[in-house]
């Protein structure tokens, strides 16, 4: 091979193995546009580009050439490698490239940045609502029994006078949609838990005493139970089962690397806004309820009021509220205030 | 009287992957399994891999990572199917949830044993391949014990057995107790065994080219390392469970006799503060004396190793890290993974770095190497092993 005119090293010095003994042998690599010659004082091979595949560059590590017989070469020196391989036409893969120039990494990182962010804020709730729609109403109804069979057993019987009873009763029955689910009520002493309600998937109403007892109106009391309806109509749980699951695959992939120590707890974090956010969907749909049955939404708004102030101070400290599950009451009071309008 | 053998010349290994170089393909690869759905994430792996195993030095030479993206594509998408089967099956009651464990056991060990010959066959030195004699068998003896004492009681009481307080009378559930009791006493003292059996499985069944590896650590060194470690957490649980009444007590006083949710979410979060400082300070001293008395106990042919990390140095990094990254809002990880890969590869030394050279491929193994998969033609499933 005579020299290179304009000055590019003819041959490049590296390490070949010939993949039967862990032994390197010194080496001079020619590098052409069709094929590749390692010479020393006693070995001669040649190699067409066919039978030889090129790594990807790294700063720190040697460039490795795998031959198809199972040999390879470690070459250290990159400089004279990359001009050897510019003068036979080689290119790196454009994945290759982008990861190591620092122009592309900063617009990989703020593309990224922008499609989590879509993910999180649009794209997720609404693929979570598809896959609660798509799953058989059967499975949710099973989830429900489930959870209804936990808290019957956990939660003492209710302590209502039967009248206080019927009232509930009768106003569950005013209120609840006739679309062919099977809604189910159960009352229940609170306890520790005090004034509450919940809804589970399926249908069933859980409400305690101690709520009853302060929603004291059939307005404010066809609120909350319209609320509650309002999370098994939009299938909220299954939502924030299917995002949080796929939220945990996400912070598992970018925090995999490290460890799974602190990977739970963003997670956490982030499927909470989407709790408050069912939230606010439930009290629209209780005031769109309550107007079509023609009742006031007023009632619903005060008693917001009365249990915020029945739970004590749970809104005194601000930094709680990134947190909470539930929007800061004043800011749900105002905005069933404004859609009752 | 021979003459003392000449001292041997030792070689540590170096590690030359970087956050910033790191930073860029990990970033890549974020983008494009996010992108793709996930697809991508089998090419992101070998990218990674790659990364890994190539910046590892060795006595002038480098390892390399063969894997092929599309066998780890078929091997994630088995996990993501056998995952969503494992999931519905757990929405429904009785029977199917038994079915899905008792089908989970059955799998796990078996795919588990896969993954870890894909890796090693995958692996080379010098142009030699690693690989793994390892038996399946072993490995349901070794994981089929823990899994049936952990899934035993969810299992139980997922198939209605203990939701039904009917038929079974209260004995019952009293001889059930007892017995979970004594099978989780039995499990914690047999658990540092099954991890020192696991160690020598995967270090005493892997083959460098021709050559079998030897494991000569004892079960003794993982007895003391998770004696150590329970002394710790006991010592620690009550130091924190006393701290814990105090605070609790003190801000209950506060706020006019009632504890308050203020108390109690301040209690709360010391609680998982508690938690998380246990794993930090406790689980280095376990890793520290594990990766050693393994490394220490290795032997290939006659090269031996020794390692010398330190807990202390492991709950440096690991609180730094942990800061690096929360301050970063994650951005820093590579940099973080890149700063703890370093540390534990680096603290690893070949002791006789001269014989590294003696090594022979497995007779017909070059045919092997030619096709790159060739025999192995199973998929890989990371279970970060």
């Amino acid at each position: 091979v005579s020299a290179d005119p304009i000055g590019v090293p003819a041959d490049v010095a590296a390490s070949f193995y010939d993949g039967r003994v862990s032994r390197a042998h010194d080496v001079r690599l020619q590098i052409g546009a069709n094929g590749l010659v390692l010479s020393s004082a006693w070995l001669q091979r040649e190699y067409a580009w066919t039978d030889a595949s090129l790594s990807e560059r790294l700063r720190g590590a040697p460039r490795l050439i795998r031959f198809r017989d199972g040999s390879h070469c470690e070459v250290a020196d990159q400089e004279r490698l990359d001009a050897a391989l510019a003068v036979a036409g080689y290119r790196d893969s454009w994945v290759a490239r982008s990861q190591h120039r620092s122009r592309y990494v900063a617009t990989c990182t703020v593309w990224l940045v922008v499609v989590l962010f879509a993910i999180y804020r649009w794209v997720l709730p609404v693929a979570a609502d598809i896959a609660a729609r798509w799953l058989p109403p059967g499975v949710e109804a099973r989830l429900g029994a489930q959870a209804a069979k936990v808290i019957e057993q956990q939660f003492p019987r209710t302590q209502l006078t039967g009248a206080q009873a019927d009232r509930v009763w009768r106003v569950f029955d005013s209120i609840v949609p006739q679309d062919g689910r099977t809604f189910r009520l159960v009352l229940r002493d609170g306890g520790p838990f005090g004034a509450n309600a919940f809804a589970l998937p399926g249908g069933t109403v859980v409400v305690t005493d101690q709520l009853v007892k302060l929603a004291d109106d059939d307005a404010a009391l066809a609120g909350v139970l319209a609320h509650e309806i309002g999370h098994v109509e939009n299938r909220h749980l299954l939502r924030q089962i299917a995002s949080r699951t796929v939220l945990g695959a996400v912070v598992t992939l970018i925090g995999g690397d490290v460890s799974g120590l602190a990977v739970g707890v963003p997670a956490a974090l982030a499927n909470l806004s989407y709790s408050r956010d069912m939230e606010r969907e439930a009290d629209a749909y209780a005031v769109t309820l309550l107007k079509s049955k023609g009742m006031p939404v007023e009632p619903l708004a005060g008693l917001l009021q009365r249990l915020r102030a029945a739970h004590g101070t749970e809104e005194a400290s601000s930094w709680a509220s990134y947190l909470r599950t539930h929007p800061d009451t004043a800011d749900r009071v105002a905005a069933i205030r404004a859609a009752a309008r | 009287m021979p003459a003392e053998a000449p001292a041997l010349r030792s070689c540590r290994l170096q590690f030359t992957g970087t956050g910033r170089e790191y930073f860029g393909i990990w970033i890549v690869n974020l983008l494009l399994t996010i992108v793709t759905l996930g697809v991508y994430s089998a090419w992101a792996k070998v990218r990674k891999m790659q990364y890994f195993y190539r910046n590892t030095h060795l006595d002038g030479s480098v390892f390399d990572y063969h894997g092929e993206a599309l066998p780890i594509l078929k091997g994630r998408i088995l996990a993501v199917l056998l995952l969503v089967l494992y999931k519905l099956a757990m929405t429904q009651l009785g029977m199917f949830v038994v079915a899905a464990m008792l089908g989970l056991m059955a799998v796990l060990p078996w795919l588990l044993t896969q993954s870890y010959r894909f890796r090693l066959h995958n692996s080379s030195y010098r142009g030699l391949r690693f690989h793994f004699s390892g038996s399946a068998s072993r490995a349901y003896l070794m994981f089929g014990l823990p899994m049936l004492v952990v899934l035993a009681p969810g299992a139980l009481a997922a198939s209605g057995l203990i939701g039904t307080p009917q038929h079974p009378g209260a004995k019952f559930f009293v001889w059930m107790g007892i017995g979970l009791g004594l099978a989780y006493l039995a499990m914690m003292l047999l658990w540092p065994y099954l991890h020192f059996c696991f160690k020598r499985w995967q270090h005493g069944d892997a083959l460098f080219g021709a050559t079998r590896a030897g494991f000569q650590a004892h079960a003794g060194s993982f007895y003391g390392a998770y004696f150590l470690a329970a002394v710790m957490l006991i010592g620690g649980g009550i130091a924190a469970f006393v701290s814990l009444m105090l605070l609790s007590a003190g801000l209950g006083a506060g706020s006019s006799g009632r504890i308050g949710h203020g108390a109690a979410a301040v209690t709360g979060f010391a609680a998982i503060a508690v938690f998380y400082g246990a794993l930090i300070g406790v689980i280095p001293f376990v890793t520290a004396r594990i990766q050693n008395a393994v490394w220490s106990g290795t032997r290939v042919g006659r090269v031996g190793f020794h390692s010398d990390v330190r807990a202390w140095d492991l709950i440096g990094i690991t609180l730094t890290n942990l800061l690096m990254i929360v301050l970063s809002l994650g951005l820093l990880i590579p940099f973080a993974a890149m700063r703890l890969m370093k540390y534990k590869i680096q603290s690893i030394e070949v002791l006789d770095a001269d014989a590294l050279q003696g090594f022979e491929a497995e007779a017909g193994e070059a045919a092997v190497g030619a096709t790159g998969e060739g025999a192995v033609d199973v998929m890989d499933l990371d279970f970060g092993l």
